[in-house]
């Protein structure tokens, strides 16, 4: 017979179980409070009231984003309704940013994914990718990072996370590595987070934030890179940050397997069971790669989003994919997320709130252009860990632009500057789904991140900013 | 009469101390163990959810959350097969059972069909950045007449095999 009372045991320190049972409330009535506290402050005598006003709705989003109030979505939506009610934008102008030709060319981007994800093709490049790298323990995790990091040059490095996590589980099953805290294992998932990670900066198309970023500059300066000025700029990265995370990986996991023979056998197995390529998948294929070529060669005169979206079109007309088969495939959020983003950022710019906010900030903390390239490039990475790297340069885009001015920096720069850094998140699991994937196998706990995680971002905030004055200029930037 | 013990292992924790304690306590009265492991469906959620916010489809999410299930379960059953070898050895008569859901709903009705007399909760010891960082479960059984609760705290998973121990 059941009695009234109850035994309970909670682990969590009361501290945070008075946090989390007040949490959201609390945290949205906080943003609230930022907002009137910004615009009960007289505005400042160097302020338009545009752009106090502007500010003040800044203020809101940037810290429903950070602390994850709102999904990123309904922050942005919020922007877009507060900035034309708080008379910062007209309407007309509010909304018609959500027609960037950057939310566009993201659209099509992650449709073409959808396609290669749907259609099993992506899954079969990476089984090709394996078998031909997975002979020993070094060349299986060798080939995991490889295959991670160049499936992110042609499609959403959390696509391609997502898409190999599964691969590697049952790779990892097949090896019956003795526990869960392995070191091959950790290094095999770390090498699937990492690879997709530094893999996704060399390319437009390994993440949103980069064609976020150029929406953002487009908009307020009418600036922008084609597909291969960008990949020009950051392939060298990738590839020398790749060589970084394999030091580190090799240094700080060092490998106790013998044999990796049943992953090789579960490969070649998984190979067999998906057959012959199909004709949608060769079909694909084909769009994909006429998509890229398109989009080096003739990527400016024809535009990003219209190359990208003529593809999806050529899709669905040659009957390679139906509908019901990309949407669930794509998160239609993004088109919302990335369209208030790009009016809120417009907005700060055209109110001189991004202008003002560099001002007293970024300006005042730095002594010159390799100081304010540092901060910037060091904010983004600090940030990155600890939010969705879009909403991350939705917060740095306007101000780094502003404050390029200040230091006589081509605002151009501004847009890899904040990006890429905002790509590079190494270890906690909120910083990346990859991360979260690699942390939810079991393997690796934060502890097992934190120094071999501070040395990558130091490697890679060294490089890149050797890159930034010494490579880049050679690119005419 | 309700005497048999139920070790109720949570989640991604290993047991150790606790399948010792509850072998021995089993061997001690004569009675069985009923080894539970129990999966957190909101763990996978939790995974979907982030990729959500990367804004991929649900199908990616569905994807990887199957993967993390089944991963899941096979753990699972490779930490019951162990305490399963040290039961046998021991000579205690074992059920494994995997469950999928809240704990405390599973152990509640666990409790009722096993006529469990005896519960070994596991608490993980851990690091105060893991405490910060990670969430963190917590367990409500309603006490039933005749039946003990024990806590027996488990460390940090430090990656040596408990069928080694």
């Amino acid at each position: 017979m059941a009695q009234p009372n109850s035994f309970v045991v909670d682990t969590r320190p009361i501290w945070i179980l008075l946090l989390q049972s007040g949490r959201q409330p609390l945290l949205l009535l906080t943003g609230i409070g930022i907002y009137f506290a910004v615009r009960s402050v007289g505005t400042p005598v160097d302020l338009d009231p545009a752009g106090h006003r502007a500010l003040a709705v800044f203020a809101l989003c940037v810290f429903y984003w950070v602390f994850d109030v709102l999904p990123l979505m309904i922050t942005s939506i919020l922007a877009i309704i507060l900035l034309p009610l708080t008379g910062v934008l007209p309407a007309k102008e509010a909304y018609a940013l959500f027609g960037s030709e950057a939310v566009f060319f993201i659209l099509g981007a992650f449709i073409l994914a959808a396609a290669m994800m749907k259609s099993g093709l992506s899954a079969r490049l990476a089984l090709l990718i394996l078998s031909r790298f997975g002979h020993d323990p070094i060349a299986l995790l060798r080939g995991i990072f490889v295959l991670n990091a160049t499936m992110s040059f042609f499609m959403s490095e959390h696509a391609v996370a997502a898409m190999t996590f599964p691969i590697l589980v049952e790779l990892i099953a097949a090896l019956h590595l003795p526990a869960s805290r392995d070191n091959y294992g950790r290094a095999l998932f770390l090498a699937m987070a990492w690879g997709s990670t530094i893999g996704g900066v060399a390319t437009l198309l390994g993440g949103a934030r980069a064609p976020l970023a150029l929406g953002i500059l487009r908009e307020v300066t009418g600036d922008s890179y084609s597909f291969t000025e960008w990949a020009a700029l950051n392939v060298p990265l990738t590839l020398s940050l790749s060589a970084a995370a394999w030091i580190v990986l090799r240094t700080f996991f060092p490998i106790g397997v013998q044999d990796v023979s049943k992953a090789e056998q579960a490969v070649e197995e998984r190979l067999l069971k998906i057959g012959h390529m199909t004709l949608q998948e060769r079909l694909i294929a084909v769009v994909m790669v006429a998509t890229i070529a398109t989009w080096i060669t003739l990527g400016e005169e024809l535009g990003l989003a219209n190359i990208a979206l003529a593809a999806v079109v050529v899709l669905f007309a040659i009957g390679a994919v139906k509908w019901r088969d990309v949407e669930g495939y794509v998160n239609w959020g993004l088109i919302l997320m990335y369209g208030g983003a790009i009016s809120l950022g417009s907005a700060m710019h055209q109110s001189g709130a991004a202008e003002w906010l560099a001002n007293h900030t970024i300006a005042s903390w730095a002594d010159g252009p390799v100081t304010v390239v540092f901060l910037i490039t060091a904010a983004a990475v600090l940030l990155t860990e600890m939010m969705s790297n879009s909403a991350a340069v939705a917060i740095l885009m306007p101000l780094s632009i502003a404050v390029a001015a200040q230091f006589n920096l081509d605002p151009r720069l501004m847009a890899p500057v904040v990006a890429i850094p905002a790509g590079l998140s190494f270890i906690l699991p909120i910083g990346t789904p990859a991360n979260a994937m690699a942390y939810s196998s079991g393997y690796l706990r934060v502890r097992d991140l934190i120094i071999p995680g501070l040395i990558l971002h130091a490697v890679a905030l060294v490089i890149f900013n050797c890159l930034v004055w010494f490579y880049w200029p050679l690119l005419g930037l | 009469m309700n005497n048999n013990i139920l070790l109720v292992i949570p989640p991604g924790v290993r047991p150790r101390a606790g399948s010792r304690h509850a072998l021995a306590r089993a061997l001690e009265t004569n009675s069985k163990l009923v080894a539970l492991a129990i999966l957190d469906p909101t763990e996978t959620a939790r995974i979907a959810a982030r990729l959500d916010s990367a804004f991929m489809g649900e199908r990616v999410g569905d994807r990887v959350a199957a993967a993390l299930s089944r991963e899941h379960t096979v753990r699972a059953e490779g930490v019951l097969d162990g305490i399963s070898k040290c039961a046998d050895k021991a000579g205690v008569e074992m059920v494994p059972l995997i469950e999928s859901g809240d704990t405390s709903e599973v152990c509640d009705r666990v409790i009722r069909e096993h006529a469990i007399g005896y519960v070994v909760l596991l608490a993980e010891r851990r690091s105060w950045l893991t405490r910060l960082l990670s969430r963190s479960s917590s367990v409500q059984i309603q006490a039933f007449e005749g039946c003990e609760i024990k806590v027996i705290e488990e460390a940090e998973d430090d990656g040596i095999d408990p069928d080694q121990d």
